[in-house]
């Protein structure tokens, strides 16, 4: 059908080849390759489908999955942001795709199940508008000349402009606009051309059109999610002002309208990324920002990247020096508690204890620090009780509650369940009775380090060196 | 007694019948299997579609239609043994009925899910690691074709994604250790004998997408953060040889 493309296409293969090295190059440190959230069947006469929980087709050598074709669609860049390899001033090899070529590689990679669609980011080659309508039109080529209906992540450039997202958001599952440093100060001093406006313009204006699309669904816990509420959108008498329509709806319009529009925007909703050690900002601030993110902008989710410093900056760490991937490790563990575990990010961290224990995982902290909670009884406690006992998870809850309709559990039947019962033991009482070997008050910490410390650390100790090498 | 069977589903479901209406099983054994020496009398069972039928509404009214997915699954995990862990997970269902499941403290329960996590991983994980090639099919139309030689009998498992996902292509999934492929053409499929040395040609540019492929697997790897045995344990190396890339694949200095 598009002979005449695949053949231009495989005439080129080794120009493609250049540019595929440089761009995967150049898009690698961007953390997020997941291709979850959205769930769409396949149509006759087209290609593709996208699952609700996400494919990995592959594990690199670094241990990340590869999920989606994740390259940039130009590293010609115009800013000069302190930490990025691909900033104007870097000394790097410079090319960019076209839409057609960047197209025809996305869908020769689909048909043969090496990934689950494309993950589009881009430096800002000329403006972002500029740049964003050639990302745009790759996807265009996708969706409508090749049928494409595989998954599409789209990486929103900070300053463009609302049409230009809107028309993105209309083609792709997920989009994202990247905050990278956790504060105001931070943006200024690292990345002067970014402004804190061009970032969370296009944030709100995402959350708002999903708002009015009644697609908004926020992180919270599996029991109690928090759902899609309407003061979001403002209120008058029964209607709610639509930005997109420039007027107030009721809510049977307002299904209406979002029936008629049947491009949903962004059904994968959207997430972004920060950077963990470029500056000096404290796990209370990324995560504290994270909450906020969560609530206000209802994002599927936050991503951290532990920076890795390749560029020599008098402003930033020095190259060679070590990459927090411990701390990164402990903030993706309370970015999940927050998540799906129902805590706020003033449990996992306050004032008190600004930074996380890098030493234990901050479910085991925040329980130690809380003795009062526990020992919880398994036979009594509720759903969201239960969910805060260290080495209990969101499968274990379920079937501790689906068990308890039919018989009480014994201590034995836990560890069927699935419990982590080396954590668990000293946090619970089953029937009423204590099963945690008797550890001396204050010494649980150090006995709980004791058992579990070397396994949980060794899982990320990084070789410095690719394999054979 | 210990039953030796064909192999198939059906076949285990005869032998629960047999275990009722004639003698209690002391084992269950596949025909390939039947070589060992046992320490009971032995008998073949006969698969009878009737039988095995009764069987499977029997679990499907006394106990769940979920029970019955669940013991077909646990079947094609492949574990020795499985066949007397399903018996009497039946047989227990079918003093406990329908809540059966919601015992998850149970050893016998316990045991089903297990072998039903083995399965439902292995076919997640093959969603991803499938690898079709580009190959000449026989009336001169390309079609995809991809092998793999799951630890699990997991082909009809797999093929609803494929079947949904690749709505215009035909395309052929080879199980290269059973011996069998699903050829799919317009969005039906059959299943067939196919031997384990049968190699399709490919097609001449499917090399040039190979090695695309290949460069982008190797450059996405970040060498700060190289970690072999979290790769290892996200994809084990017995997979390995069905892929196009290599997970191990020396980088070339920059």
């Amino acid at each position: 059908m598009f002979f005449s493309a695949y053949n231009e296409f495989m005439k080129n293969a080794e120009a493609v080849m250049e540019k595929l090295k440089i761009l995967t190059d150049a898009a690698k440190y961007d953390v997020s390759c997941s291709s979850s959230g959205h769930e769409r069947r396949g149509k006759k006469g087209q290609i593709g489908s996208a699952s609700k929980a996400g494919i990995c087709h592959s594990w690199t050598a670094d241990g990340r999955c590869i999920s989606l074709l994740k390259v940039l669609y130009s590293n010609r860049c115009v800013y000069d942001c302190e930490y990025c390899i691909n900033r104007r001033s870097a000394r790097v090899e410079r090319t960019s795709f076209m839409p057609e070529e960047l197209a025809e590689l996305t869908m020769e990679f689909y048909r043969r199940n090496y990934i689950e669609g494309l993950f589009l980011s881009s430096a800002v080659d000329g403006t972002p508008d500029r740049t964003g309508e050639e990302m745009c039109r790759t996807f265009q080529i996708l969706r409508e000349d090749r049928g494409f209906l595989g998954y599409i992540h789209a990486k929103i450039i900070p300053g463009t402009s609302p049409e230009l997202v809107d028309r993105i958001g209309r083609l792709a599952d997920r989009v994202s606009v990247n905050i990278e440093l956790p504060s105001s100060e931070g943006l200024e001093k690292l990345a002067p051309q970014k402004k804190p406006e061009g970032i969370l313009g296009p944030m709100e204006q995402i959350t708002q059109t999903m708002a009015e699309q009644k697609a908004l669904v926020g992180a919270g816990n599996r029991f109690s999610r928090y759902r899609y509420r309407a003061p979001l959108l403002e209120e008058e008498g029964g209607s709610t002002y639509m930005p997109s329509a420039g007027k107030y709806l009721t809510d049977r319009q307002q299904d209406a309208l979002a029936h008629q529009k049947k491009d949903r925007f962004a059904p994968a909703g959207q997430t972004t990324q920060l950077i963990i050690g470029a500056t000096e900002d404290s796990d209370l601030k990324i995560l504290a920002l994270s909450h906020s993110l969560y609530k206000k902008f209802y994002m599927r989710r936050v991503y951290f990247s532990a920076y890795i410093p390749l560029n020599d900056s008098p402003l930033l760490p020095a190259r060679g020096s070590a990459v927090p991937l411990l701390r990164e490790h402990r903030l993706y563990q309370a970015d999940w508690l927050m998540r799906f575990y129902g805590f706020t990010a003033d449990e996992v961290v306050d004032s008190g204890h600004p930074n996380l224990d890098l030493e234990l995982d901050p479910k085991v902290s925040w329980a130690l620090r809380h003795p009062e909670c526990f020992p919880m009884e398994i036979n009594k406690a509720g759903a969201e009780e239960l969910l805060r006992i260290p080495g209990v998870g969101n499968l274990s809850v379920i079937r501790i509650l689906r068990q308890r309709k039919l018989a009480p559990l014994r201590y034995d039947d836990l560890k069927n369940i699935g419990m982590v019962l080396k954590r668990a033991k000293y946090f619970i009482t089953v029937s009423g009775k204590y099963y945690g070997s008797a550890v001396k008050d204050g010494m649980l910490r150090d006995h709980l380090l004791m058992q579990s410390g070397g396994l949980q650390l060794s899982f990320l100790d990084p070789q410095t060196k690719l394999p054979g090498e | 007694m210990e039953y030796v069977y064909d192999g198939t589903f059906d076949g285990l479901l005869c032998c629960l019948y047999a275990h009722v209406h004639e003698e209690a099983a002391q084992a269950i054994l596949p025909e390939a299997d039947a070589g060992q020496l046992g320490l009971a009398p032995r008998k073949k069972v006969t698969t009878r579609s009737r039988e095995a039928e009764r069987v499977a509404s029997a679990i499907e009214n006394k106990i769940s239609r979920n029970c019955l997915r669940r013991c077909y699954r646990a079947f094609l995990s492949g574990e020795p043994g499985r066949e007397m862990e399903i018996l009497s997970y039946v047989f227990y269902g079918f003093s406990k009925g329908k809540d059966v499941d919601l015992l998850h403290g149970d050893p016998i329960v316990r045991r089903i899910d297990l072998l039903n996590h083995k399965v439902s991983r292995e076919t997640q994980r093959m969603l991803g690691m499938l690898r079709f090639s580009l190959v000449e099919g026989a009336g001169g139309e390309p079609l995809l074709y991809a092998h793999f030689s799951p630890d699990c009998d997991l082909i009809q498992l797999v093929m609803p994604h494929f079947l949904n996902r690749y709505r215009r292509e035909s395309f052929v999934i080879h199980d290269v250790r059973r011996e069998k492929a699903a050829f799919s053409a317009h969005g039906r499929w059959v299943m067939q004998p196919l031997p384990r040395d049968f190699s399709p040609e490919h097609t001449p540019d499917e090399e040039a997408c190979r090695a695309l492929w290949r460069r982008y697997f190797t450059n996405a790897a970040i060498r700060e953060r190289v970690n072999p045995r979290c790769q290892k344990n996200f994809m084990p190396r017995r997979y390995w040889g069905h892929l196009v890339e290599n997970p191990e694949e020396k980088r070339p200095p920059i």
